[in-house]
């Protein structure tokens, strides 16, 4: 369990390696099974998802803190949030547009699809249940992004080879994927009780 | 409170409507307005023959120069006159081409073992080759129908499928999909075809169908044009030569050599 008890370097080794959003929280799958045939496209979708779950969760956790809880409406947070992310996905995707025209056509569809990416509204809800500060937020959120990046690119990686190696006819694509997935969060329990954690 | 939740909540979404509104303007992008109308005028079927990932992305290869728009294999005449003017092409011809199921088999054509099982052809196909005596045999369970995007595939069971040549295309998906691999494309203005794709000796061929090319030499004499030659135990019809006059079609004693109606 994350708190503010913790230094900002136990919480980023904690949310990106021991709680692997992807490979131990089972969050953000259908991006980490679409966007993962090669390196090159998942490391992009892995800088927008980065980017946007820390804009998200430090913009949610302001609206959190300082709408919310005066208001006493603590009770919306979910809707509050998801209009705070798909704004801010959108506020991203013209700016990718306008300044990185090959990125945007890179990511293609996955980039408004980042919406409804549930690791970036996991990461703006862990923040609010952990209650943590402003600093330990930010760092967080990194991380979080930090362990998605690790797992895509790592299972994109090993995708590469896989289109090469004599599969099954049966096991060819996402069966294997998914076999695949198994075995690398089987591979990151590996990491559970590290430092205590 | 509960006035306090509709207008936060309003009020929060009229905030983020009026800094996207904001953003839209500062970062908007000078897009090709031509896109949009290429887009338009392109078939919207998405059937990948371009070889891009669905229409959209072949408009904007087409835009960016790199795609032909021959490769567009569903255009029809008066589109592609669109896109040519709109892109300032010079105005060509597009070869089209149609399916053509090189088998006449289907109830003629004698069983190999009773299948029972999912009915699909790639299903059958991998056992034992399929459940057809004939090793070049269609196994009639309506695959390449089922996967043609514009319906113009149609089949009853057990019975070879039929190509409707006023949809069909030419995509080619049906002839990626077939197990068998025996539809071609073919241009659409040859006629004439040799519907067998054995090449299993006559003798063996006359024993399993009643109307696969057992390589008798008819229609090599027949032929005015030279244009079917006997090939790996099969006739083979050299498109270019053929003029379509059809004496084959009447002579061939197993009937394999059929005209595509109604052209």
């Amino acid at each position: 369990m994350i708190d503010n008890s913790m230094t900002p370097g136990m919480i980023f080794l904690s949310a990106s390696l021991i709680n692997n959003i992807i490979l131990m929280q089972f969050l953000g799958l259908c991006s980490f099974f679409g966007v993962s045939t090669n390196i090159k496209n998942s490391a992009s979708m892995g800088l927008a998802v980065t980017f946007v779950a820390v804009m998200a969760g430090v913009v949610s956790w302001a609206v959190y803190h300082l709408v919310l809880v005066p208001f006493q409406i603590t009770f919306l947070r979910t809707a509050v949030f998801v209009l705070t992310i798909a704004s801010l996905v959108q506020l991203e995707e013209m700016f990718i547009k306008k300044y990185v025209p090959p990125l945007y056509s890179a990511m293609g569809i996955y980039l408004p699809l980042i919406t409804t990416n549930c690791a970036i509204l996991a990461v703006a809800f862990l923040n609010i249940d952990y209650s943590l500060s402003l600093l330990n937020t930010v760092v967080h959120s990194f991380a979080v992004a930090f362990g998605y990046v690790i797992a895509i690119v790592l299972f994109a990686g090993l995708r590469e080879h896989l289109v090469l190696a004599p599969v099954p006819k049966s096991l060819r694509g996402y069966p294997l994927a998914f076999f695949l997935a198994s075995l690398m969060s089987l591979a990151f329990m590996g990491f559970k009780g590290l430092f205590g954690l | 409170m509960g006035y306090y939740a509709i207008i936060v909540f309003g009020g929060l979404g009229l905030l983020f409507a009026v800094g996207l509104a904001i953003a839209g303007r500062l970062l908007r992008t000078a897009e090709d307005g031509r896109k949009s109308d290429v887009l338009r005028s392109l078939p919207g079927v998405n059937c990948g023959a371009c070889g891009f990932a669905g229409c959209e992305g072949f408009a904007g290869g087409l835009i960016s120069g790199k795609a032909g728009i021959e490769k567009c294999a569903s255009l029809t005449e008066e589109s592609l006159k669109d896109i040519e003017r709109m892109l300032g092409l010079t105005p060509g011809e597009i070869v089209r081409k149609k399916a053509v199921v090189y088998c006449s088999g289907g109830k003629n054509c004698s069983g190999r073992y009773g299948y029972i099982g999912v009915e699909t052809c790639r299903a059958s196909g991998q056992i034992f080759g399929g459940h057809k005596k004939c090793d070049y045999a269609c196994l009639s369970f309506g695959d390449c129908s089922r996967v043609c995007p514009f319906g113009a595939i149609t089949y009853k069971k057990g019975e070879v499928p039929v190509v409707n040549r006023e949809l069909c295309t030419g995509c080619g998906i049906c002839v990626d999909v077939c197990p068998k691999k025996i539809i071609s494309l073919v241009e659409e203005k040859y006629p004439v075809h040799i519907r067998c794709s054995s090449k299993d000796n006559g003798n063996y061929v006359r024993q399993v169908c009643k109307t696969g090319c057992i390589a008798c030499g008819v229609c090599v004499k027949v032929c005015p044009k030279k244009a079917i030659t006997l090939k790996d135990n099969l006739a083979v019809i050299d498109y270019g030569k053929c003029n379509a006059c059809g004496l084959c079609v009447e002579r061939c004693p197993a009937n394999t050599i059929e005209r595509a109606l109604p052209k």
